[in-house]
């Protein structure tokens, strides 16, 4: 009898640790549940010094005294949602590398950079108490003729002309949106990004680039479906991160993932998923 | 001054000329326009014999007596659209072969295939004296095994029995919704497939397959980026096809396509686009 206990422990335990192994890639979502987990997607713009995008606007110095205070208040605002994990976006494969640097941050031996994944991750992640941090980022390109479209539309007039015209357009409005925001205190800046007619508008320029490409050429959709599977593998990793039904995940993002995110991670049933604006809003 | 006049005159030719040249692949869409074309996107069964889905249902003879007057009768419905041109899930690599199939049905020399693309589309088309018929399907699969989920779930006892129990599900629900499905007439049955729900519940099953990976291997979510760039071909061939801000295109296609190529269409900004119920519950 005892024996026969002791085995079926064993077989529990085993079952339970596979059951486990699963959770750690497949995550614990289910599309039934009654209770998910909670899921913010908070759109910011690069405090750093932002240089990875086609348009990059100028930003004032997140480490004035000024903008420190406000970096402190919108922390007390984002506390309001309670996270349990705090994803950030850096690569998932140096997400180690981060974890160091967080760790010594937490033990005082580190000075935040001007990045928004330290100014506002790190911080809020230590106020909470929080031991890990979480890496998801995902952004594999290679320079594959098929989907590099300014080099596709660079040996093509009309194509050229096309492209050119929408970048231009594109700057003009970014840094017109950017001149209008840059007065305002860090929490009315993402207020002001997170605004779903912002987040649609800025998708939406991606459908231009779309057009790019003759006959069997699909250049530009080939790299707008690059960007999807960018976003939909950031999902994944946040799929795969997610270990309990009572996560409070809290996402600091690039503002122009905000509205993919937050369709994917809505249509795909498995969260809660709440608007930043219902936290940046509230009183202290 | 004659010579001047002229010299604009051809000015003017020229750059029209070239407009248009520009439009047979970037199409004459424009996201800040007031007036856009109207897209219809008409989510059917397959009628013919289905082979490719994952889940192929059960389908009652097409060419029966009732169900042809119920075709007729949905034809009715919807030449209510006006539409100026006729969109069809065939591959536009064999453009030209459906439309020499649809000159023929036009002169009286050709008999209906099963498939909605004949039964739906061509009928419809030649109702409206359309001359031509537009083919938009791509569907090439990249030959990649970290795309398969399948065969990488195979190889891995957990992911295996996950991938399984999803299908297990999804077979079930959809014998049991189909059984439902085929006691109605056409019209019924497309209004259900249409309904928002639906098709948002049938988007969703994508996200549990996305889950399926290890590591950096994203073979799920590498999956959905391609079913994603499918979609997205498909709206860049209607984008290459729209010729005129007064078009009114209709697009019959697979209802698993129903959410995508509407989110895409309507994110896009180019094109009023209505839904399939105003014109399938429509009276006649």
């Amino acid at each position: 009898m005892k024996l026969r206990g002791n085995f079926c422990l064993l077989l529990f335990c085993s079952l339970f640790l596979s059951t486990f192994a699963v959770r750690a890639q497949l995550g614990i979502v289910d599309q039934e549940a009654k209770a998910k987990p909670a899921l913010v997607i908070l759109g910011t713009y690069h405090m750093g010094t932002p240089g990875n995008n086609v348009v990059n606007p100028k930003v004032a110095d997140i480490t004035s005294p000024e903008r420190q205070k406000q970096v402190i208040e919108l922390v007390k605002r984002l506390k309001k949602f309670k996270p349990t994990k705090i994803v950030l976006e850096c690569d998932s494969d140096r997400e180690a590398k981060t974890q160091e640097a967080y760790d010594k941050y937490l033990s005082g031996t580190y000075q935040l950079s001007k990045n928004e994944t330290n100014q506002i991750g790190f911080r809020l992640a230590k106020e909470l108490g929080h031991k890990k941090l979480y890496c998801v980022d995902w952004s594999d390109f290679w320079d594959d003729p098929n989907i590099t479209y300014g080099t596709y539309a660079a040996k093509d007039a009309e194509m050229d002309s096309f492209l050119k015209g929408h970048i231009q357009k594109l700057k003009r409005e970014i840094e017109a949106e950017y001149a209008k925001i840059l007065p305002l205190s860090i929490t009315d800046q993402l207020i002001h990004v997170n605004q779903p007619d912002y987040t649609e508008r800025d998708n939406q320029r991606y459908f231009e680039l779309l057009r790019i490409g003759r006959g069997k050429e699909y250049v530009g959709a080939n790299y707008v479906s690059w960007w999807y599977r960018r976003n939909l593998t950031i999902l994944t990793n946040i799929i795969r991160l997610t270990d309990s039904t009572d996560d409070r995940i809290l996402v600091v993002y690039g503002v122009g993932h905000a509205k993919l995110l937050n369709e994917f991670a809505q249509q795909s049933g498995f969260y809660k998923v709440e608007s930043p604006l219902k936290y940046l809003k509230t009183g202290k | 001054m004659k010579s001047t006049a002229k010299f604009f005159l051809f000015g003017f030719c020229f750059l029209s000329l070239s407009t248009f040249a520009a439009w047979a692949q970037l199409g004459n869409v424009d996201r800040n326009a007031t007036t856009k074309p109207a897209l219809v996107i008409l989510g059917t069964y397959h009628m013919g014999t289905p082979g490719n889905n994952v889940i192929n249902r059960k389908v009652d003879d097409v060419t029966s007596p009732e169900r042809q007057k119920q075709l007729v009768e949905l034809v009715e419905r919807l030449k209510k659209f006006k539409p100026t041109k006729i969109v069809v899930e065939i591959d536009i690599e064999d453009a030209a072969k459906a439309q020499e199939a649809y000159d023929k049905y036009l002169t009286g020399n050709y008999q209906l295939t099963k498939n909605e693309t004949n039964q739906i589309g061509f009928r419809l088309a030649k109702e409206l004296g359309h001359k031509k018929i537009y083919s938009v399907d791509w569907g090439e699969f990249p030959d990649d095994p970290l795309y398969n989920y399948e065969k990488y779930a195979a190889k891995d006892a957990e992911l295996d029995r996950f991938l399984k129990e999803v299908y297990r599900e999804l077979k079930e629900g959809g014998e049991a919704e189909n059984e439902k499905l085929l006691t109605l007439p056409i019209t019924s049955q497309l209004i259900l497939l249409n309904q928002p729900d639906q098709i948002e519940k049938s988007h969703q099953i994508y996200f549990d397959l996305m889950r399926i990976g290890r590591g950096k291997e994203y073979a799920g979510a590498n999956y959905l980026s391609w079913w994603y760039g499918r979609n997205m071909k498909i709206l860049v061939n209607i984008i290459r096809i729209t010729d005129s801000p007064s078009d009114r295109i209709l697009v019959v296609y697979g209802a698993g396509h129903s959410k995508l190529l509407t989110q895409f269409a309507k994110e896009s900004g180019f094109y009023n686009v209505e839904s399939p119920l105003k014109y399938l519950v429509s009276k006649k």
